[in-house]
């Protein structure tokens, strides 16, 4: 691939990710007309700053006691893994301010775009919960994961209202 | 899809499907891919697809009616939700024709990229089965199945690369 993420990068990934999420729903939460809309995106955000601030108290704990070789093979199959979503090849889950956030976007746009980031950051969490060795931190990331499907789960819904309206 | 039909059979039929059309997919992939390496690449993915099938209707069968009723690990029916908004064309549709993308001409590089999404899709379905389904049902296997679809995920990337440098 060209490039080498090591442990810590894979957090800080993870932590602007959640980071950039949130931005995106609050200024797609700026944009929406529907006050209930609105306040759900903004719930979206809140939840995206507690997941921050897990990402950043694992980094803490798991980077800053051992080093990377310590547990982190970067040869294993999650590590590969993990830098397929570092590279932002196929989808840059670290766009802070998407395409999709254009002056006089539809609410339809942002739904698509939110699922589509929701999805990655599942799958990339996955192979992280994979890469981590000890147990309560597998189980704070499929926490994580959970509420990343609920997320998936809410805005899915919203956008097949919007695809009957249409 | 009736939500009151809805439980841990329906999630496994849907998963053979996406198996199914996994299956498709890779064959045709084959078909259309001249350069021996991918054509064979595609194949063999298309054999994994095949047992991850069979392991799927296997995990099926274990479950009986009475245990389909015991989701222990989903008490707020989080995954349960998740997997019929999924199931629901939601967030996709399993029951595409996995071959729609695959024309006569159609490019390596769209193959690929179209394969890396259809894995990242069954990670995300899988990860809802994982959480419905109590572990003593097949969890273990089911993060197998996951493992290697993270792994079909790096071999296309790979294969992407090459292609792209």
């Amino acid at each position: 691939m060209g490039l080498f993420f090591d442990a810590k990068d894979i957090f800080e990934i993870a932590i602007e990710i959640e980071r950039n999420g949130a931005a995106f729903y609050r200024n797609a939460a700026a944009v929406m007309s529907d006050e209930v809309t609105k306040r759900e995106l903004l719930e979206l955000a809140a939840m995206e700053d507690q997941h921050e601030h897990t990402f950043a108290a694992l980094m803490a704990r798991v980077v800053g006691n051992a080093p990377d070789a310590e547990w982190f093979n970067a040869d294993s199959d999650a590590a590969q893994y993990l830098q397929h979503f570092a590279s932002g090849q196929i989808f840059d889950m670290r766009a802070a301010v998407p395409p999709a956030l254009a002056p006089n976007v539809s609410m339809r746009d942002v739904l698509a775009f939110a699922i589509q980031r929701e999805r990655e950051s599942v799958v990339f969490y996955t192979g992280l919960k994979d890469a981590v060795p000890d147990a309560a931190d597998k189980l704070r990331i499929e926490t994580i994961i959970r509420e990343e499907m609920g997320h998936i789960t809410l805005l899915g819904r919203k956008l097949a209202v919007f695809a009957q309206k249409a | 899809m009736s939500s009151l039909i809805f439980n841990a059979n329906e999630a496994f039929e849907i998963a053979k499907r996406i198996e199914r059309n996994g299956v498709a997919y890779y064959r045709r992939a084959a078909e259309l891919i001249g350069d021996p390496a991918g054509k064979k690449l595609m194949n063999d993915l298309a054999e994994m697809e095949v047992v991850h099938e069979q392991v799927f209707a296997h995990m099926q069968q274990k479950l009986s009616g009475d245990e389909l009723a015991e989701t222990p690990l989903d008490p707020h029916n989080d995954a349960y939700e998740f997997l019929k908004g999924m199931a629901d064309k939601c967030v996709f549709d399993p029951k595409e024709d996995p071959l729609e993308v695959l024309k006569d001409g159609t490019d390596a590089k769209t193959i690929l990229n179209a394969a890396i999404q259809r894995e990242k899709d069954s990670i995300i379905f899988y990860e809802g089965i994982k959480i419905m389904v109590p572990q003593k049902f097949g969890g273990a296997r089911l993060d197998e199945i996951i493992a290697q679809e993270m792994g079909h995920v790096i071999i296309l990337t790979r294969h992407l690369d090459q292609i792209a440098s």
